[in-house]
């Protein structure tokens, strides 16, 4: 790896998630690996059934237990969390590791008022009550950009979704966790909302030196805030690297085809779009005898079925999932 | 080949064990009140005095009552009846039920209004006393007679139903799938018919396998009160605890018909609640 | 695209809700017209009424006041009665692929029932006929006894784009018919609205808020905010170089895939989206407006001649 090794804050090694019903196993996602950096903001992208929001719930435990399967290792410094009892994952719940979701309605009580909410984690967490409470959920309040005391004692309802949001993240930062999991936060969003949330959690991480794992399937709000991203496909990870490198130059052929799928705004004509045909797999717990994208992949080749490529390293910290040479993909890039 | 929704959730009800039990229990019940006394030549009504309070025997199995009767034709005749009512009655309240709550539903508005303010109204009235009442006018033409009972139970019993259609086909015609129908030009009939109400069925008929126990047990008050129809699980309960005294006990004469009684609804209810299980939107996409 | 006449004219149409003692006006005199085989795209945030100016155009929701005229003829204010010989030539496709189709029916069944009421079949070519549908659409006819839970969002999406074909409509308004999908079945979609639109010579209302999507798809393009119409444009001028304040700040805060992590060209838009209960004074855009002037909180401004188009707002007069 680097010359200086940093030491990871997070760190998921061969991570496997399996859902059994009676009438069928699926394997969410398949020996995931990867490490997110103190301060750094790691990209999981993919589309839907990918894995990449079963991947960010089992960090902090949050499947249903006996229908999921979780096994590897997730470690949040020196803690193990993959089998860590309830009592320990809800003191690292809110805590170290906060989360938030795509839609800020539902992940707010209806009954209660914001600061209720709000009090509710400085009681569990920080042992804050009274006037002590009140003057941090303003601190922060104010840090999430809603200054005032008015919107402590409103609804969530009473609210829009760019304000609820807000409260999502306030909440999720009173105990300065050093992990935010922000699970498409901005997707039900509009557009000019999604802009000012992005401009808050990137100016927050900055303040206080905290990393993210931003969960999401657009790939401009991954060029705007991730430092590094990893794209997954069927529930393993098919490219990983830095932003730039993986949204301009990228050594997979399925970020290559998403790329190419999507419109652009900055090209007349929105520019030639280029369809993936057919569906993504269907994931069972069974080893893949293939690669997962070969039905659809347009580098497609012989030894694509002789297989399941391993993901290999393309220097620089890059990794890929792909027999197709790098100096082919970049010489015939459209 | 595919299955469709409804298949799917005839096979999610086989898998549930206490719901195919209570199919099975029913299933038995029905076959032995409608052919047993067919098969055994039985005759509920003959009295043989001098063969009367026997216990269960080889010869009568369920025993005899006070009248010599052979308990065993009686349950099993009186079976019918109560089955009967129950699912004529049902049947009454389904009907019009289902009618006025999917016309009340469809068209919302003021028309969904008036037609419920009349079913609040109606629910307010005393039940038993309506039911009483509309027995009473029948008595002086057909006592006994099963036809006012059908309809006095049916026509209290389908308010609940008018309510339960009601929501689900106001909830559904804004529905995607059926604007999209009106959009290409469908008449109200046809919305109506071929798109609301078929995904509206298997709620209906979850109410309805759940709604014929409680008829039966309400033809039985009925009996209770002398009021019912001659031969029925109710009229015999009644039988039998008439004759419960503290010197001799009679207890098969109460015993079997109450076990049928429970039995019967008992399965219903697990019948019911398994087809409310099986249709489940977990099932749906 | 020609010299006919538009198929489609909208005149000060607006949609007005009571509820709970206040007036939402959902929309609020919007004026357009679109020609045949040429796509409108409208634009916009919650709020800004584009939905329910669809659904006002097809009948499910009552116009308040003003007018939509198809083909010369008046379709808005109709019972529901009159309006149903209409129902054929305009078709709205709606943006759920879970709800728009009856999970009790096959698809086979769904197509057919369309096919048979308007003619276009009849019982001993209806299949046939159902068959040559799937395949415009790419779908495999084979798989036409089968239930809608049986497909993903992407083919149901082109199964209800072929039950709206299914009667011939001369336009079809998208309301979101692809936000619900993957980008890359997304782009599957808008590719075979396209190509559909070429053969047939197709209308689109093309409702969505994703931008890229518009500049893709678009002829035109129209920009609403709170129950009007801020811009209206030929694409291309209108990314080239919008006119209306609202324009500039939506495409500057629409993250873009780039080489650099970019700094934001012009400062964000702050404050919330107005609600159309209680629309700002003047012009709607004011209290957000980076280059408002003394002018814009007092008078509303009408829509103003710009090259390739009109926008709402006093600096283009």
């Amino acid at each position: 790896m680097s010359a200086h090794p940093v030491e990871e804050l997070l760190r998921i090694r061969d991570l496997s998630v399996t859902f059994s019903t009676r009438d069928s196993t699926v394997r969410a996602v398949d020996r995931v690996s990867f490490d997110v950096r103190p301060g750094e903001v790691v990209g999981l992208v993919g589309e839907s059934g990918c894995g990449k929001s079963v991947t960010s719930l089992s960090i902090l435990g949050l499947h249903e237990r006996p229908a999921a399967q979780v096994t590897g290792s997730i470690r949040l410094a020196e803690r193990e969390l993959v089998g860590a009892t309830p009592a320990q994952l809800r003191e690292v719940r809110g805590n170290r590791v906060s989360m938030i979701f795509q839609d800020p309605l539902t992940s707010l009580n209806p009954y209660l008022r914001v600061e209720e909410q709000l009090a509710e984690v400085l009681d569990l967490h920080l042992q804050l009550r009274g006037q002590p409470a009140r003057t941090r959920m303003l601190e922060i309040l104010a840090q999430v950009g809603i200054p005032g005391e008015e919107r402590l004692r409103a609804y969530p309802h009473q609210l829009s979704g760019g304000m609820r949001q807000r409260i999502c993240i306030a909440m999720a930062l009173l105990c300065s966790p050093e992990l935010l999991i922000a699970d498409e936060p901005t997707t039900m969003l509009d557009v000019t909302i999604q802009a000012q949330i992005l401009d808050l959690l990137r100016s927050l991480r900055k303040q206080r030196n905290m990393s993210i794992l931003f969960i999401t399937h657009d790939l401009g709000v991954v060029s705007e805030i991730c430092d590094r991203v990893i794209v997954m496909y069927a529930g393993r990870i098919v490219e990983q690297a830095r932003t730039a490198e993986v949204l301009q130059a990228p050594l997979h052929p399925y970020t290559e085809a998403l790329l190419q799928s999507t419109p652009r705004v900055d090209v007349p004509g929105g520019g030639t779009l280029h369809p993936i045909g057919g569906l993504p797999p269907r994931l069972s717990a069974e080893k893949l005898q293939e690669c997962a994208f070969v039905a659809r992949c347009p580098r497609a080749r012989e030894g694509c079925k002789n297989g399941e490529p391993a993901l290999s390293d393309a220097g620089g910290e890059r990794l890929r999932r792909c027999i197709v040479p790098v100096a082919e993909m970049e010489a015939t890039r459209s | 080949m595919t299955k469709s929704p409804l298949q799917q959730a005839l096979q999610r009800l086989a898998r549930n064990r206490v719901a195919v039990l209570g199919a099975v229990l029913l299933a038995l019940i029905i076959f032995g009140c409608v052919l047993g006394p067919i098969l055994f030549k039985l005759d509920p009504q003959l009295t043989q005095p001098a063969l009367r309070n026997q216990p269960p025997s080889v010869r009568f199995w369920f025993g005899t009552d006070g009248l010599g009767r052979d308990l065993l034709a009686r349950v099993l005749v009186g079976g019918r009846t109560s089955l009967l009512v129950g699912l004529a009655a049902t049947a009454v309240s389904v009907i019009v039920g289902v009618a006025y709550g999917a016309i009340a539903g469809f068209y919302g508005g003021k028309i969904d209004e008036a037609m419920m303010r009349l079913v609040d109204f109606m629910y307010g009235l005393p039940y038993m006393f309506l039911v009483i009442l509309i027995m009473l006018m029948f008595s002086e033409t057909a006592r006994g007679d099963m036809l006012p009972v059908f309809l006095a139970l049916g026509l209290v019993q389908w308010l609940t139903m008018a309510r339960i259609v009601r929501g689900q086909v106001l909830a559904l015609r804004r529905q995607e799938f059926v604007l999209a129908a009106e959009l290409l030009g469908f008449s109200d009939a046809r919305l109506l018919l071929r798109h609301v109400l078929p995904n509206v069925l298997g709620v209906i008929m979850v109410y309805a396998t759940l709604m014929v126990p409680s008829v039966i047990i309400l033809e039985s008050f009925l009996s209770f009160l002398g009021l019912g129809v001659a031969l029925s699980w109710g009229q015999l309960v009644s039988d039998g605890i008439a004759v419960i005294n503290p010197i001799r006990s009679y207890w098969w004469i109460l015993l079997w018909p109450s076990a049928f009684l429970g039995t019967t609804l008992v399965s219903l209810n697990f019948l019911g609640d398994g087809l409310r299980d099986a249709l489940d939107p977990k099932g749906k996409p | 695209m020609s010299d006919q006449a538009p198929l489609l004219k909208v005149r000060d149409l607006r949609v007005h809700f009571a509820t709970e003692g206040t007036l939402v006006r959902a929309v609020d005199g919007v004026d357009f017209e679109l020609r045949a085989g040429e796509t409108l795209a409208l634009v916009g945030e919650s709020g800004c009424g584009k939905s329910t100016l669809a659904r006002a155009l097809v009948g499910l929701n009552p116009v308040t006041s003003g007018s939509a005229e198809l083909s010369g003829r008046t379709i808005t204010g109709l019972s529901r009665a009159a309006a149903r010989p209409f129902r054929r030539e305009l078709q709205l496709v709606f943006q759920d692929p879970y709800a728009s189709l009856n999970p009790r029916f096959t698809i086979a069944q769904a197509l057919a029932e369309p096919l048979l009421l308007h003619g276009k079949a009849s019982r001993s070519n209806v299949d046939e006929k159902v068959c040559e549908l799937l395949a415009q659409v790419g779908l495999d006819p084979q798989l036409r006894r089968r239930y809608p839970h049986e497909f993903s969002g992407g083919q149901r999406q082109r199964i209800s784009i072929a039950r709206a074909l299914a009667v011939e409509p001369r336009l079809l308004l998208c309301d979101e018919v692809t936000s619900a999908l993957d980008v890359s079945i997304q782009a599957q979609i808008l590719e075979l609205l396209r190509s559909i639109q070429r053969e047939r010579g197709l209308s689109y209302l093309f409702i969505t808020h994703d931008l890229g999507v518009v500049r893709y798809i678009a002829h035109r393009v129209a920009v609403m905010y709170v129950g009007q119409i801020v811009e209206l444009r030929d694409t291309e001028s209108l990314f080239e170089s919008p006119a209306h304040p609202y324009t500039q700040a939506l495409l500057a805060s629409i993250p873009r895939v780039s080489s650099s992590r970019q700094e934001r060209l012009r400062p964000l838009l702050a404050g919330e989206v107005p609600s159309p209960a209680r629309p700002p004074s003047g012009c709607r855009f004011h209290p957000r407006c980076p280059l408002a002037f003394d002018r814009c909180p007092k008078e509303h401004p009408e829509l103003y001649d710009v090259p390739g188009g009109s926008s709402r707002c006093f600096l283009n007069h």
